[in-house]
């Protein structure tokens, strides 16, 4: 039954693609793929899976939609909204037509509405998550931590404006493809990112929100093919996933990389990414998702921490920093200069910086700050920075590992409570 | 679709043009008029004179009274806009990208609500402008957003119709030229910069409260016949009504007229 569980929910994502184009409709759609899983769920139980599942679950989530509108008092109303008139569509059940319908053009087509810039981001977000990932309000609401009718009304008011505006369920065109495939990816990113360290809340890592980021690399993946970028971005998520497990210790708290357990490390998840990162890095110079792929890629290879090819790093950062300058990326090429040149070194690129770009609100710039400074025996200034970082910090799990350290550190250098700051 | 894409420039933002910069400008208007013709997308265009020379018309206690200037303070001017017929929203931010400002301050597309009952061009600005010795204006409805979102589907549609009597009657005078609901702004789209690129956001350009919610354009003899026209829209009881003087160059017209940057500055 499990088996028949993940059938349906693969085949389930093709058919909503589907439906959306041929019923005109997000909701309609969403509704009849809903009642079409349900009697797949019978049906095949008895009958054995659908030779084609997703045209299976097509037409009869298309024949209930049509019953809809037939008995429905609005019908009239809602027929005349149809992109794609009933008349055209195959009149009996027959494979041979569904097949014709190209239903990977039509999940590409989802992904490029879902990601469109005309709509706001969070709902670019919460319509990829739902529509293309199969995510319910609910798990999308605790991902971002809101209320599911808040979530809800974001799917809602997105959906209206697709309508109203006419957003076209198309794939751009050849000479708009670039910049909206980035804005696709952006969205991608932003998820993965979210899970990946969610900003405020408990928990360090929502691993169904990874999942479903991951899930959703793969599809653009395997819909734009040969893409560096597309490529550099799913390895980028396989190779952090990959460490997923040894990111948090038993008491939930963070574990920073030096001291991750490596064999908790999924091996199967960095050799898939790293196949992906050298496929990537063949088509040429890489791109910013490339880049960060292949920096995980040289901390994945590692077989300790000391180990690390941080030359590489820095050299692989210096390349990102001038391709998309950002403080992050900044951020990380000082502590990756700090292992190669010593803490000295990294602290100044930090303290420059700080200063130039108003990065006094970021709290990870206040914990590499602080983590230099206690190698250098600075231990008045780290506790400082320490205690900067924990008072911008809005995840309970890093929230905890900062108040250790600063414990630990404060009990080194002997300073009693609240002294020092 | 129809759609109207909003022009916005910054106050003072052509003034320092040179004679040069100036024919640039003309030069990109003129060539995306000439796309959007090629396209059949072309419905209409218009700038609006300046800011200067708007009369609002408001209820003060109880009458509809005139006030010197535009009904929206800010530093973003409301200076033009195109009326396009396009396929979707893509094709028409395509058109809308073209717009000179689209790369400094900012353009918005909004669909037009086909329901409202006189969207359309109707007469030809030109011989209603020209021969018959009338000047054009637009009327523009500005509502506060918080009263819009009050509004039941009732509500509005009762503010149309309301609107469609003041319609009927400037058609019956050969005054009409066209003129449409927009949809709500939620709808919206924004093509803004960032550095040198464009980029495309969720919304509405303007960030005031007050909200346009349609226009109509008018030709008339004097700016206070076209006042009196105001007067008789369901706007100026709920919010305001803008009167503007215009150049509006209609579907019909032979040719681009000149982009007048005096309106602009």
């Amino acid at each position: 039954m499990e088996q028949l569980g993940l059938v349906i929910k693969v085949a389930r994502s093709g058919a909503l693609a589907t439906l959306i184009r041929l019923l005109g409709d997000f909701d309609l759609a969403e509704e009849a793929v809903q009642e079409a899983t349900c009697r797949a769920l019978v049906d095949w139980r008895h009958n054995g899976v659908a030779d084609n599942p997703v045209a299976w679950l097509v037409q009869t989530g298309r024949r209930y939609a049509i019953d809809t509108l037939r008995h429905n008092a609005m019908a009239r109303q809602h027929q005349r909204k149809l992109l794609w008139p009933q008349e055209t569509l195959p009149a009996h059940d027959n494979d041979d037509a569904l097949s014709a319908l190209h239903l990977p053009d039509d999940q590409l087509r989802l992904i490029f509405v879902c990601c469109h810039p005309a709509l706001a981001q969070e709902a670019q977000v919460a319509l990829t998550l739902k529509t293309v990932a199969g995510l319910g309000v609910d798990e999308i609401a605790r991902a971002y931590l809101s209320s599911p009718k808040t979530i809800e009304q974001r799917l809602t008011r997105a959906k209206r404006k697709i309508r109203s505006a006419v957003i076209a369920y198309q794939v751009p065109d050849e000479d708009q493809l670039a910049g909206r495939l980035d804005a696709v990816m952006r969205v991608l990113y932003l998820i993965y990112n979210q899970a990946y360290t969610t900003l405020t809340g408990p928990a360090l890592l929502d691993s169904r929100l990874a999942e479903a980021a991951i899930y959703l690399a793969r599809v653009l993946n395997r819909l734009i093919r040969r893409h560096a970028e597309v490529q550099g971005l799913l390895a980028l998520m396989l190779l952090q996933h990959a460490r997923a497990a040894a990111r948090v210790d038993a008491g939930g708290m963070p574990v920073p990389l030096e001291r991750q357990e490596r064999a908790l490390w999924d091996a199967k998840l960095i050799a898939e990414g790293t196949a992906m990162v050298e496929k990537c890095l063949r088509r040429g110079p890489p791109g910013p998702y490339g880049l960060q792929a292949a920096i995980a890629a040289v901390h994945c290879r590692a077989s300790s921490a000391a180990e690390t090819d941080w030359t590489e790093i820095v050299a692989l950062y210096d390349l990102l920093e001038a391709m998309s300058p950002n403080p992050v990326v900044t951020l990380n090429r000082a502590v990756a200069v700090a292992r190669v040149q010593g803490a000295g070194a990294g602290l100044r690129i930090l303290d420059a910086f700080g200063e130039h770009k108003n990065l006094l609100g970021f709290q990870y710039y206040h914990s590499a700050r602080a983590g230099l400074l206690e190698e250098l025996g600075e231990g008045p200034r780290a506790l400082t920075a320490y205690r900067r970082a924990l008072a911008l910090c809005r995840n309970d799990a890093e929230s905890a590992y900062l108040s250790a350290r600063i414990e630990r550190l404060r009990r080194r250098i002997s300073v009693p409570p609240g002294e020092s700051s | 679709m129809r759609y109207m894409t909003l022009i916005y420039e910054y106050a003072g933002g052509v003034e320092g043009l040179s004679e040069g910069q100036h024919q640039a400008l003309l030069e990109k208007h003129r060539r995306l008029q000439q796309c959007a013709r090629e396209a059949g997308a072309y419905l209409g265009a218009s700038e609006l004179k300046p800011a200067a020379t708007a009369v609002c018309v408001r209820m003060k206690n109880g009458v509809p009274s005139l006030s010197d200037g535009p009904f929206v303070e800010s530093k973003e001017l409301f200076v033009g806009f195109y009326l396009l017929e396009c396929a979707d929203l893509d094709a028409a931010l395509r058109l809308a990208a073209m717009i000179p400002t689209a790369s400094h301050s900012g353009v918005e597309v909004r669909p037009l609500d086909a329901d409202c009952g006189y969207e359309g061009p109707g007469q030809s600005a030109e011989a209603l402008g020209r021969e018959g010795g009338k000047s054009l204006f637009a009327l523009l409805n500005y509502l506060d957003e918080d009263f819009i979102a009050a509004c039941s589907p009732g509500d509005m549609q009762a503010l149309v119709d309301s609107s469609l009597s003041m319609v009927r009657r400037a058609e019956a005078a050969g005054d009409y030229v066209t003129g449409s609901k927009l949809m709500p702004a939620a709808t919206a789209t924004t093509i803004s910069h960032a550095g040198d690129t464009q980029r495309v956001v969720d919304g509405p350009f303007s960030e005031a409260k007050e909200v346009l919610l349609g226009f109509h354009v008018l030709a008339c003899e004097s700016i206070t016949a076209a006042t009196d026209y105001a007067k008789g829209l369901p706007e100026v009881g709920i919010g305001a009504v803008e009167v503007r003087p215009i150049n509006y160059y209609a579907q019909t017209a032979p040719q681009w007229l000149e982009w007048n940057s005096s309106a602009l500055s």
